[in-house]
């Protein structure tokens, strides 16, 4: 998007190892890892030269709505000499998101193109979501293991290279078609699993370790609550969401900031779907979802649906976590049986 | 009938309010006794892993109020505002929710929404309550008692008293007859110990650190001490979201900045508390911005009183050592940039992520 506006974008590479070392040192420890990722990222894109950052704002009650704000004077207490600019949600503040755009517009722009830009990285989004959505669906059925993922990398790329809408919406159906070509075994019965929690690691694959490949690949169903697309509409132009906030009254009554009713009343609607389990996944002290945790077992005794609770921090080892979920997702499986009675083949 | 009231959280700020409320609606009130190892152990027992201690510490006072049919009812307000903009910490707003997801068995709660951005609403607050569990009772002359009461006890606090110095009238605690202010006056060093009165307070959580500096000659400045009205000169552009954050901020840079010339900051935190991280760095870098040196001790379920003794000790030896003219001690060796943070734990890190499983088939 701001390519199109009219200056050199540095994209920075995707977090890694490598990001989080950085950071360790100048973070807080008791941060959350989202923090910790975005200060990183920032880090790197400045060793690349970047001279301003451009990032989101959330709003309250939680610490992302502060981010913004401690990363730069984190930034600057480093000696760092930048512009960060932090958009902050449209509807919340509509004066303030389009000053910092007005700001950062290059001269050569006209505004007329600023829709049509909106409109392009809108339909993207959309694009890999729904693809994604497909490989989702997918893997827990794949005859051989790990061709989805491969599929859809691939995919992926082609997506990242489409630059008009026509090209967006061929891509996104080659990638369709591609991906209902991959071989798949329709007699397994997977597990159905609901992955909920905060936001941020929910989405970032780098931050739960891949949780989702991993249960589908183990031949569950994982169903994630939150998609980037989705969310951004849903958070940051209007708000909605309402259903999960119902559901989730019986258990909690007051917002907690964060996705803390949300992953209640999420946990509520997954019992009610009738899916086997749920897995919680959140930042290590993170405020809201530790709320959400201690109320949890609560819901789960009422509704009679496991949850498992994964905390990310950054020395969560992907080794933990996989003992972890192969565990809970054993669990679900005799859990099955008895309830049905008979021995069935699980899909593992 | 009996209310029971935890010795813990936003009690440490409010105490004398709802005590005398409830006292002369006719109810006899019980206050948990001052945090112990009982308590603690039982609060870690009950609340789920990842808490915070103070919420913990809160779980074990609730549980010591359950037991053995002491009270007929608690009351535990989700205090959500109280006129500063900023709402409490999440944990302080799903409060009553956690805390009967915890445990299987307690005697009734009293949880009204404390959303109380200006003083009507604390007397329709009260007015509900009132007509609710003391129908015969008279609101207006409790509601007018309990704000003396609480006002007594925040102007007993702005002099340099401690809480748990004055809130003797309303606990079974030994009363302490030691009317002397916390400060005293003369050259003292003199350091600002700043954290959430839950933290600062709480002498078995933190290892009784108030008063082993008291007892070094050293004067101890509270985020309490500093009147609402002379914090509110720092707000910041955006401010944090949760009000005791915001206070110990503001309150730390009122003191800073004060004629009293604070030698040094003690920055009380918890183990896992989500807002600290924030406050913390913010907080070091005022303290950078006007080279003052600060420590940070992060309190947790294990804080042994001797770990903390010897942190505060050889901090307290560093400002006098700074004070005595040797400034540029203070450039080398140990406290080389002035900042330290200790952890005072001895569990290890190691077991995160911490994971639970609750399956009931
Ligand atoms: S929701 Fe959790 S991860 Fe997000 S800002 Fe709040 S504490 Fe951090
Ligand atoms: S502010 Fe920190 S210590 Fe207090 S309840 Fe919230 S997380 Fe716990």
């Amino acid at each position: 998007m701001f390519a199109e506006l009219g200056h050199e974008v540095i994209v920075p590479p995707p977090p890694s190892k490598h990001t989080l070392d950085l950071v360790t040192k100048y973070a807080p420890e008791f941060a959350c890892i989202p923090f910790k990722i975005l200060l990183g990222t920032y880090l790197e894109a400045l060793a690349l030269g970047a001279d301003t950052i451009v990032s989101t704002g959330g709003i309250g009650p939680c610490r992302a709505g502060y981010y913004g704000e401690l990363h730069r004077r984190i930034l600057e207490d480093l000696g760092y000499n930048i512009r960060l600019f932090i958009i902050e949600p449209p509807l919340k503040r509509p004066g303030d998101f389009f000053r910092t755009i007005m700001s950062l517009v290059s001269n050569g722009f006209t505004w007329l193109r600023f829709p049509v830009i909106l409109q392009r990285v809108w339909a993207k989004l959309n694009a890999i979501d729904r693809v994604e959505r497909a490989s989702h669906s997918i893997r827990p059925y794949e005859v051989v293991k790990g061709e989805t993922s491969r599929v859809y990398e691939s995919c992926l790329q082609e997506l990242d290279k489409a630059c008009s809408l026509q090209e967006i919406r061929d891509a996104e159906r080659d990638a369709l078609a591609r991906l209902a070509s991959i071989e798949q075994d329709r007699s397994r019965r997977p597990l159905k699993i609901g992955l909920i929690g905060e936001i941020y690691v929910v989405l970032e694959p780098f931050a739960n370790h891949n949780v989702q490949i991993l249960l589908e690949e183990m031949g569950a169903l994982a169903d994630r609550s939150i998609y980037l697309a989705e969310w951004s509409r849903g958070n940051a132009v209007v708000a909605g969401e309402k259903d999960v906030k119902r559901a989730a009254r019986p258990f909690l009554s007051e917002l907690v900031g964060g996705h803390g009713v949300n992953s209640i009343g999420q946990t509520v609607l997954y019992a009610q779907q009738g899916f086997d389990g749920v897995i919680q996944l959140a930042p290590f002290a993170c405020i809201p979802e530790i709320v959400a945790k201690s109320i949890l077992p609560r819901v789960s005794r009422e509704l009679n649906i496991p949850v498992l609770t994964l905390f990310l921090d950054e020395q969560t080892g992907e080794g933990g976590i996989r003992t972890r979920v192969e565990a809970f997702v054993d669990l679900l499986i005799q859990r099955r049986n008895r309830r049905e009675g008979q021995v069935v083949w699980s899909g593992i | 009938m009996r209310i029971g009231i935890p010795r813990a959280l936003y009690f440490y700020s409010y105490l004398p309010f709802w005590h005398t409320f409830w006292t002369k609606l006719g109810h006899k009130v019980i206050v948990s006794p001052l945090t112990n190892k009982g308590i603690l152990d039982h609060g870690v027992k009950e609340a789920s892993t990842d808490l915070c201690v103070p919420v913990k510490v809160l779980h074990g006072h609730i549980a010591y109020l359950a037991a053995k049919d002491k009270v007929d009812a608690i009351f535990l307000p989700r205090m959500v505002n109280v006129g500063t903009k900023a709402t409490f910490c999440p944990k302080f707003l799903g409060l009553p929710e956690m805390v009967s997801s915890a445990f299987c068995q307690l005697p009734p709660l009293i949880v009204p929404r404390g959303d109380l951005g200006n003083p009507w609403r604390l007397f329709d607050l009260c007015h509900k309550l009132q007509r609710q569990w003391a129908p015969e009772g008279s609101v207006w002359l409790a509601y007018r008692a309990a704000r003396s009461a609480q006002n007594r006890f925040q102007r007993e606090i702005e002099q340099g008293r401690l809480p748990m110095d004055c809130l003797h009238n309303y606990t079974e605690d030994v009363p302490n007859h030691d009317r002397r202010a916390i400060i005293p006056s003369g050259g003292a060093l003199r350091v600002a110990v700043l954290g959430y009165p839950y933290a600062v307070y709480d002498s078995f959580l933190n290892g009784n650190s108030l008063k082993k500096l008291h007892k070094m000659g050293v004067s101890v400045y509270t985020a309490d001490m500093v009147p609402l009205g002379e914090q509110k000169r720092y707000r910041r552009h955006k401010d944090l979201f949760w009000h005791y954050s915001n206070v110990v901020l503001q309150a730390g840079q009122v003191l800073l900045d004060s004629t009293l010339k604070i030698d040094g900051v003690i920055n009380i935190s918890n183990f896992a508390c989500g807002p600290d991280a924030m406050v913390g760095k913010l907080l070091e870098f005022e303290c950078k911005k006007r080279a003052k040196p600060m420590i940070t001790l992060t309190l947790d379920e294990q804080t042994g009183e001797g770990g903390i003794n010897t942190r505060i000790e050889a901090f307290v030896d560093m400002l006098a050592r700074r004070k005595d003219g040797a400034h540029n001690l203070s450039l080398h060796g140990q406290f080389s940039t002035g900042f330290q943070t200790v952890v005072c734990r001895t569990r290890p890190r190691g077991d995160c992520p911490t994971a639970s499983q609750q399956a009931h088939s």
